[in-house]
């Protein structure tokens, strides 16, 4: 054979071989994940010219292509993004689902009605200690799920700020091996090679690193890809950049690029999907959950801060939430109460405190006005200091600490004073007489009321004179300023007697009870300025029996008020006809008009409504001597929500579901769980009150309950992992689809490279034997030529 | 040149042999025009082969099929002519070329020496690119019988002949 024959059978051969090789590729690579079909691209070889003759050159390898569609390509890694991204959310959204325990009965929302449960079993025998303690135990898990909760989800944040390292590197490693190979991609094609597998290889990376972030990707010239991660140049040709988990100024993990100014905001793939959850979803989560917590806190510390413990009225109280110096000026007392770094907001409004004398069971109500723009902690001090036989002052820890002098008590409830004629203006057995009229009077300075008691060969006189600074406003003296005055002057002192402002009138009494006691009032020129001139040279005498009304009941009215009892003649309890006692409100609208003369049977109760009923007993009224009491009714004995800001008698500690427990003083001493209202053994209000908690519509909660709340709550993790789950759902089938596009258009299938090969193999022969047959007619036709 | 076909260029022609050549002429017109449209399909052919659809080879194999189907038609009005001409001028058929013919006819000669010309070239063409099929169809055969083999596990054996390896042109 000549050379060229020679040269022309070696191309043919070597032709042979390069498609033998790619098909063997092609097959041996059918299941190699992102490998493209390769296929050989056969053509005649330029002809040779020598010595006047054009010899034919053989067949030759044009080249080697890979079959693939750039757009495609494209589509895939920005689907792989997208489904990385909604896989992670998946993954930790439903982790989060499970953290809630529902449904199952285990979680958050089985915890609260294990609370209320708790509670309701407790209401119907308030005294038993197993059920005390088991309401605070209820109490006690409820606080360990929220803060469970709590903890879970913050650790998850950590969680994902761990992962998002460990996938930082493996972006890292990719970026590397991407680098690496576009440098031998271009290297291999500046040499008029064709990279095919290294461009698979490479693809196959970029779809890995697809998965981890939102990558765009540019090829140049070069054969080279630019990779940009949320616009930002990850890989440049041969070199890439080092992606790391840096922390912001809040102390959340961020994803940053070396030599990139500021975090790269990720969106797409698996990375992207741990940011969007741990910013968007979980701190949603977080809040919302805080705000059941705080919400949960405040509705039942409102009302269990206004009961009273089952051992009484407290001695002491020490508040569990913090004042805090925010003009660190060194002075608690002078931050504004309502701005003061409580947990809780305070409002305008009043709220009171009883004080109970324990010997006598005598109950001072007072009443602590708040302005929320003034009021401050010192303000709040003094007004605890102006409360006899109590003191407020501020702990080490800027807590609110109340202590009650010794053989008296308080508590901050609503209850009402069961024996409210403790000065004994109402039938009392004391001599007295009221004013006629209603302060303010107009007293000049040097006026003076002239008494006279019993003592010595006859009586004694009494002659207080007033001055100006017994007053105000002499031209608008008050009865408990006169009182005062009165109550001060040694000689009315030395006298036996006492002054009292009952409804804004003054009332004169002896000390003493009983017919022994007796006074006159002599005169005076401010008796008739006081409502006293009819009385004048009259003589008051005590009585055997005094009318000492009682008052039973818890006061279930939503209004605060002061009653005010007036008898409307003169007569004897159940004996004189006719005889009643009219109750007025403070607007001076007769309420109650009660029966209490022929007929009536003393210590019999009588309704005065809203839940109250009063007694009297056998003694003597006289409207003649203006014989009046008061009874001050309170719905709601903190309108301000102070007791709750300060934590004062709270059942819960905290503020939100980190922080919330059950008072540490009753998980150890459940008897301070206060489930009365009055003190009362076996009353049970407060508790029927807490149950009330379960269906009351919290503003804070958007008008809806605890349960409403948590049920939402739910629901719409339910709602996120569903959401998130048929994305992720509907994300893989567009990428299989996708991926099965690519197969059709780039890859293998032996069965129809088989059926490929013999169909070609047909074709090629038909092909050469038609050759041979126009062979040979041009053959003869040659010959005649 | 054969030189059997050469004759005296004064050597006086019959009407019946002028008649006879330009039949023969318009022959040569056709069997041009038919090598011109072979060639075209055989280009159609070749480009077949370099794409990975055997439709396509197929479909391109099968016009140029028809195309040839013409040949035997006037290769019978060729020889016919020939015959014809070989009596009257009372020799052998097969000493007659298209060639001889033309430097027979003299000055008349001019126009059939031209066809014969055109003729030759389309049929150097037809056959170079029939070559060149044939070349890259048995390149493509071996590699595919190599392949058959190795994966079907039975020899394949090839029943047509080859294409020419060398392409000659005087």
């Amino acid at each position: 054979m000549s050379r060229i024959g020679l040269n022309t059978g070696l191309k043919a051969l070597l032709a042979a071989q390069y498609a033998l090789n790619t098909v063997g590729q092609n097959i041996a690579n059918a299941s190699t994940p992102g490998y493209s079909r390769q296929r050989v691209e056969l053509a005649a070889s330029h002809p040779l010219r020598q010595r006047g003759l054009m010899l034919g050159n053989g067949v030759e390898v044009r080249g080697i292509t890979r079959t693939i569609d750039q757009l495609l390509e494209r589509r895939i890694l920005g689907q792989i993004q997208v489904g990385g991204s909604l896989a992670a959310q998946l993954g930790t959204a439903q982790e989060i689902e499970g953290l809630f325990g529902e449904p199952g009965g285990f979680g958050l929302g089985g915890a609260i009605d294990g609370l209320f449960a708790g509670f309701n079993q407790l209401a119907g025998n308030p005294a038993d200690p197993i059920l005390r303690t088991a309401a605070v135990q209820a109490g006690v898990d409820l606080a360990s799920r929220f803060s469970q909760l709590d903890k879970s989800l913050t650790n998850l944040e950590g969680e994902v700020g761990r992962e998002l390292g460990i996938l930082a590197q493996q972006v890292n490693q990719i970026a590397h091996a991407v680098a690496g190979l576009n440098g031998e991609i271009s290297q291999a094609e500046a040499a008029g090679l064709e990279a095919n597998d290294l461009r698979d290889q490479r693809q196959e990376l970029l779809k890995n690193l697809a998965s981890l972030a939102d990558i765009n990707t540019q090829e140049d010239e070069t054969g080279a890809v630019r990779v940009l991660v949320a616009g930002n140049v990850l890989v440049n040709r041969e070199t890439s950049r080092t992606m790391s988990i840096d922390r912001d100024p809040s102390g959340k993990p961020r994803v940053a690029i070396q030599g990139v100014g500021g975090f790269v905001p990720l969106q797409g793939g698996r990375m992207g999907g741990l940011l969007n959850l741990r910013d968007g979803f979980v701190p949603g989560l977080l809040t919302r959950i805080d705000g059941l917590a705080k919400n949960l806190i405040l509705a039942v510390n409102r009302i269990h801060s206004q009961g009273i413990p089952e051992g009484g009225p407290f001695q002491s109280l020490i508040g569990t939430n913090e004042i805090v110096d925010l003009d660190k000026d060194g002075d608690l007392k002078d931050e504004l109460l309502s701005r003061s770094g409580l947990p809780f907001d305070i409002s305008s409004g009043d709220f009171y405190v009883n004080v109970v004398e324990s010997s006598t069971g005598t109950l001072a109500k007072h009443k602590i006005s708040i302005d929320a723009a003034k009021t401050t902690v010192g303000d709040l001090l003094g007004a605890f200091d102006k409360i006899p036989n109590l003191t407020g002052s501020l702990d080490a820890f800027g807590r609110l600490q109340i202590i009650a002098d010794a053989g008296f008590g308080f508590d901050f409830s609503s209850r009402v004073d069961t024996m409210p004629d403790s000065k004994g203006t109402f039938g009392s057995s004391k001599a007295a007489v009221g004013g006629s009229l209603a302060g303010p009077f107009a007293v000049q300075p040097g006026d003076d009321l002239q008494l006279a008691v019993p003592g010595g060969p006859g009586s004694t006189l009494v002659n207080v004179a007033f001055e100006a600074t017994d007053f105000a406003n002499p031209a608008k003296a008050t009865a408990a300023e006169v009182a005062a005055a009165l109550n001060a002057d040694s000689g009315f002192q030395a006298s036996g007697l006492v002054a009292e402002s009952v409804d804004g009138r003054l009332f004169l009494l002896t000390a003493g009870a009983g017919p022994s006691e007796s006074f006159e009032l002599v005169g005076g020129s401010a008796a008739t300025a006081l409502g006293l001139g009819a009385k004048v040279g009259s003589t008051f005498t005590g009585t055997l029996g005094a009318v000492a009304p009682t008052i039973a009941g818890a006061y279930t009215g939503t209004s605060t008020d002061q009653l005010v009892f007036v008898p409307s003649g003169d007569g004897t309890i159940g004996t004189t006809p006719d005889l009643s006692v009219d109750v007025f409100n403070s607007k001076g609208e007769l309420v109650k008009t009660l029966l209490v003369g022929d007929g009536y049977q003393p210590g019999q109760a009588l309704d005065l409504g809203d839940g109250l009923t009063v007694s009297f007993h056998l003694g003597e009224l006289s409207a003649t001597d203006a014989d009046r009491m008061t009874l001050d009714v309170v719905g709601n004995s903190d309108n301000t929500d102070t007791l709750v800001a300060l934590g004062l008698n709270g059942y819960f500690v905290g503020s939100d579901a980190a922080s919330i427990a059950v008072r540490k003083d009753i998980e150890s001493n459940p008897g301070l769980l206060a489930a009365s209202s009055t003190g009362a053994e076996g009353d049970n209000r407060i508790l029927l009150a807490l149950l009330g908690v379960e269906d009351l519509r919290i503003a804070g909660l958007d008008g809806a309950t605890l349960g409403e709340a948590y049920g939402g709550l739910i629901g719409d993790v339910g709602f996120e992992v569903a959401a998130v789950a048929s994305g992720a759902e509907a994300s893989n089938k567009v990428l299989e689809s996708l991926e099965l596009r690519r197969e059709s258009i780039s890859g293998v299938n032996v069965d129809e490279e088989l059926v490929d090969m013999v169909r070609f193999e047909q074709a090629f022969a038909g092909a050469s034997q038609l050759i041979r047959v126009i062979n040979e007619l041009h053959d003869e036709l040659l010959r005649i030529l | 040149m054969n030189p059997k076909l050469e004759a005296p260029r004064d050597l006086p022609l019959s009407a019946r042999a002028h008649n006879i050549v330009r039949r023969l002429e318009a022959w040569v017109q056709e069997e041009i025009g038919a090598k011109r449209r072979l060639i075209e399909l055989l280009e159609v052919q070749e480009a077949a082969m370099s794409d990975s659809d055997a439709e396509t080879l197929v479909s391109a194999t099968r016009s140029v099929s028809e195309a040839i189907q013409g040949e035997p038609t006037r290769a019978h009005t060729r020889h016919e002519l020939l015959s014809a001409l070989a009596r009257e001028w009372g020799t052998s058929e097969r000493a007659l070329t298209l060639g001889g013919i033309g430097l027979r006819m003299g000055a008349s000669g001019q126009r059939i020496a031209r066809l014969r010309g055109e003729l030759t070239q389309a049929c150097e063409q037809a056959l170079a690119r029939g070559r060149r099929i044939a070349l890259v169809a048995q390149a493509q055969r071996a590699v595919l019988n190599e392949m058959l083999n190795a994966i079907v596990g039975s020899k394949h054996e090839e029943q047509e002949g080859r294409g020419a390896l060398l392409d000659a042109q005087a």
